[in-house]
């Protein structure tokens, strides 16, 4: 029955033509769309947790078989001393929390927390859906962490250990504080409001010929008394310290009015309550208090959010060295090399340490720090450096800097004196709070100076009532509540903001530079055009398949698709820097660059194919002759075309900031129709160019994805990494766009323009309800209640429009 | 009205009760992953009827707790 379906049961991928696996699930045969789908399925099916299926919401991300690197890899998670980074030890008890890619729903917490229990050895494992994250103790003598890995592997999860941000832990602790503050204010604002609630009816009667009689309102405002202490002296102290510390800066924020306030109100009450006179507040500051600490909270909660999935993209990959030493190889960890050690490197792996190359040549991909994704030629003598891709060939490296010494620890320390360079802009909340604030304060004491010296007694009260009913509570909330709201917005989008502030930047951008491999393009080679001399052009793809099948190279990935099994490829040997030459269903092929191929076969005279756009063409020639050529580039991604006409509509200068040096990168500018364009840039050119540019006034942003990025993100004013870029450009960047979507760019910019315009909104109302209940609050003739009343809908106004937000899916 | 007098503090102290408990629950995670618990209870089924044949079940009890 359903085995008629088009789509994987497991991924909900089509199944490709010709493809007829099946696996027997709870009695009906599912079809499968690749081995990787199937492996997974066997699994779940023998571990007899097809539950899964029944209760998934969500299709599960396609199955993929462990590559042996990735396989390696996850061995060298045990080596002791890698271990020890992220491992906590309690005897011969491990811990850990791992992050897990791809949890969709709670089934996938189910199915993991299953396969795992199965395990012997495991002592605890619990996921925790929201935060995709996975924690385990288990028993190091029975069970190795990369079995566990493996096994999660097997049912089709990717877990690793992770750099947890320090920012995370802060925000944690500090989400759960505010969960308590934001509980006790919550539980005396009830109480207190229901014995508010007897003297707004005036059932008590407030000289005694209520219905109450008048000890008990004594009783009631005492008890409201000692209700409100821990609002005032617990739940609001996180507002005494922001406004202590702007105050310490000679800055006003809406702390400074937001602590008067409840202060003042309190100790005024107090005084009345003990001295039997005036009106108490009580139930005005705690409501106060709470309405401000849930605006908060939720604020905090989204912070949080971005923290934890900030750090989750932070993967601690273990960078492994194999050490030779008396011709023996120990693998040890990266950090521990020390200078003139000599490091074996095999193809595809990560260099580890900056050296020169005393045995074999190579080449390298040097992308990370470079941004030019052709390989280098590297042979004996030449410098390699820390975090580059070994390519072709086993090579012995001496290590000659220190760890600190490293190219990519300089990038890094440029990034990191960028931070502290970062320039700050106010937002637009900044600016107005200032004034508002000054206001306030402005009226509450001309209030009180002007009933004094009319000679009013009641005059300290008239002022308290003022700095009541002008409670900027309203105000407060209307920036963080609609910064909440857009977040989780851009959530949705597949952007990452780590601040709601970003948001308020992305309005006022006047310039964004682009970084052009990995960003405006794919960074993968494509094939641009194909000259198949007559030959058929499927062969000619299936030949080059089998041929670069063997290969590390870049450019073979481009080929995967047509490859088939048909064709069987034998004696590949590689030359680096040159080509390939293989024999293919037993005749003899060269593929490679044209002078490569023209060496290896007899003289002929095809001339070279026309070069546009500086493409890199490659050649297939049989033992005889070339019999195709093919023209490769750097793909440019189809949405940035969209995303650079965009900006401009809406008159954002843009600049081409690239370390390419090729003619690639011009026309990829012109193609784009990008206005400037700075290439062959070092991290450092590009930092000095951004500076300029904000130097001259400008508000800039940065799109990247690079190390060499990295510097750069950090100093623009806002600035996007893309989500498959390097972790530090990742960590560099205020908004990380998870699905490497640009086309979402230009809804993040409508969506800044709509949040700005309800901020303006919410000040607006705030500003005009507290303006229309000044003048009764200066004439004495607002009741506290009223004032109480009031400032909770006004809230309640702000904090609906703000949601409004969320609105547009 | 007398009844008042006593009947309030009783109160206070119910709110102090509940405000530890809250403490209590804020420190021991349960509010870190709200999503998941609301689903759990459909799983609950599957332990069961799957007990026979699973030995990782009394693993996953233990942990759910």
């Amino acid at each position: 029955m359903s085995s008629t379906l088009l789509d994987c049961f497991h991924c909900g991928e089509p199944i490709p033509k010709s493809f007829t696996l099946q696996v027997k699930i709870e009695n009906v045969d599912q079809s499968m769309c690749c081995h990787g789908c199937a492996a997974v399925a066997e699994t779940i099916v023998s571990n007899n947790l097809t539950g899964y299926y029944r209760h998934r919401t969500e299709k599960s991300v396609k199955g993929s078989t462990l590559i042996p690197q990735e396989l390696l890899n996850l061995q060298s998670y045990d080596l002791t001393e890698i271990e020890q980074e992220f491992t906590q030890s309690h005897g011969s008890t491990k811990e850990v929390i791992l992050t897990v890619e791809n949890v969709t729903c709670a089934a996938c917490a189910w199915l993991i927390e299953r396969k795992l229990g199965t395990l012997s050895g495991i002592e605890q494992c619990s996921v925790n859906t929201s935060s995709a994250r996975l924690s385990l103790k288990w028993q190091s003598k029975q069970l190795k962490l990369s079995d566990i890995l493996l096994a999660l592997a097997q049912i089709g999860y990717k877990a690793y250990p992770f750099k947890a941000d320090v920012a995370e832990q802060n925000e944690v602790a500090a989400t759960k504080a505010y969960l308590r503050r934001l509980t006790v204010a919550g539980l005396a604002t009830m109480q207190v409001m229901m014995f508010a609630m007897a003297s707004y009816f005036d059932v008590i009667g407030s000289d005694g010929d209520g219905s109450l009689s008048n000890g008990l309102n004594d009783y009631f405002r005492y008890i409201s008394l000692l209700l409100a202490l821990p609002v005032v002296f617990y739940s609001s102290t996180p507002f005494y310290n922001n406004a202590l510390s702007a105050l310490f800066a000679k800055r006003l924020n809406m702390d400074v009015p937001v602590s008067i306030a409840i202060f003042l109100a309190f100790i005024a009450s107090a005084y009345a309550t003990i001295t039997k006179q005036g009106d108490v507040y009580f139930e005005s500051v705690c409501m106060f208090a709470f309405f401000l600490l849930l605006g908060r909270y939720l604020e905090q909660i989204t912070k949080r959010k971005a923290a934890q999935s900030s750090s989750n993209l932070l993967k601690l990959i273990p960078s492994i060295a194999t050490l030779v030493e008396d011709d023996a190889y120990i693998q040890i960890p990266a950090k521990s090399l020390t200078l003139d050690q000599i490091v074996l490197v095999k193809p595809g792996e990560i260099i580890p340490a900056d050296g020169i190359i005393i045995k074999g040549e190579t080449q390298c991909n040097e992308a990370i720090l470079t941004g030019e994704q052709l390989p280098v030629n590297k042979t004996l003598g030449d410098w390699v450096f820390a975090s580059t891709v070994n390519h072709d060939q086993t090579i012995e490296i001496c290590v000659k800097h220190e760890r600190s010494d490293q190219l990519i620890s300089k990038i890094i320390a440029l990034q990191e004196q960028a931070v502290i360079d970062k320039p700050k802009l106010a937002t637009l909340a900044d600016k107005l709070s200032q004034y508002v604030v000054i206001g306030i304060l402005v009226l509450s004491i001309s209030t009180y100076l002007g009933w004094w010296l009319a000679g009013n007694d009641d005059a300290l009260w008239i002022a308290l009532a003022v700095l009541v009913a002008t409670c900027p509570c309203a105000l407060s909330l209307a920036t963080p509540s609609a910064y909440t709201a857009a977040s989780s917005q851009l959530q949705h989008l597949g952007l990452l903001a780590k601040q709601g502030s970003a948001l308020d930047t992305l309005t006022q951008l006047t310039h964004i530079n682009f970084d052009k491999t990995g960003t405006l393009t794919t960074g993968q080679f494509a094939i641009k055009h194909i000259d198949s001399m007559g030959n058929n052009e499927n062969e000619i793809f299936a030949i080059i398949a089998a041929i670069e099948s063997q290969s590390t190279h870049p450019i073979a990935n481009t080929f995967k698709p047509y490859l088939d099994n048909t064709y069987e490829v034998d004696n590949v040997t590689n030359f680096p820097g040159g080509g390939l030459s293989a024999t293919v269903n037993n005749e003899q092929y060269f593929l490679g660059h044209h002078q490569f191929v023209s060496n290896n076969i007899p003289a002929n005279d095809y001339v070279l194919a026309d070069n546009f756009d500086n493409n890199v063409i490659i050649y297939l020639a049989t033992a005889k002759n070339i019999i195709a050529s093919i023209s490769l580039n750097d793909d440019i991604r189809t949405e940035s075309e969209p995303l650079i006409n965009k900006l401009k509509s809406i008159g954002i200068t843009t600049t081409l900031l690239t370390g390419d040096n090729s003619l690639n990168a011009d026309s990829v500018a012109q193609k784009l129709n990008i206005d400037n364009i700075a290439k062959g840039q070092s991290p450092k050119d590009k930092l000095t160019y951004l500076k300029n540019l904000q130097d001259k006034g400008e508000i800039v942003a940065m799109f990247g994805d690079g190390v060499n990025d990295a510097p750069v993100l950090s100093q623009a004013h806002l600035s996007f990494a893309m989500g498959t870029g390097a972790d530090i450009a990742k960590s560099s960047a205020d908004i990380v766009l998870l699905h490497d979507d640009l086309s979402k760019i230009g809804q993040a910019i409508t969506l800044a323009k709509k949040t700005k315009r309800i901020i303006i909104q919410n000040f607006c109302w705030a500003i005009g309800y507290n303006c229309t209940a000044l003048p009764f609050a200066m004439a004495g003739l607002l009741p506290p209640y009223i004032a109480a009343i009031g400032m909770s809908l006004s809230s309640i106004i702000v904090v609906s429009n703000s949601l409004r937000l969320l609105k547009d899916k | 009205m007398n009844i008042i007098l006593i009947l309030i503090p009783i109160a206070i102290a119910v709110i102090l009760i509940a405000g530890y408990v809250f403490f209590w629950a804020v420190k021991s995670d349960q509010f870190e992953d709200l999503d998941r618990q609301a689903s759990n209870i459909l799983f609950d089924d599957d332990i069961e009827t799957s007990t026979e044949n699973n030995k990782g079940v009394d693993t996953i009890s233990k942990n759910d707790e």
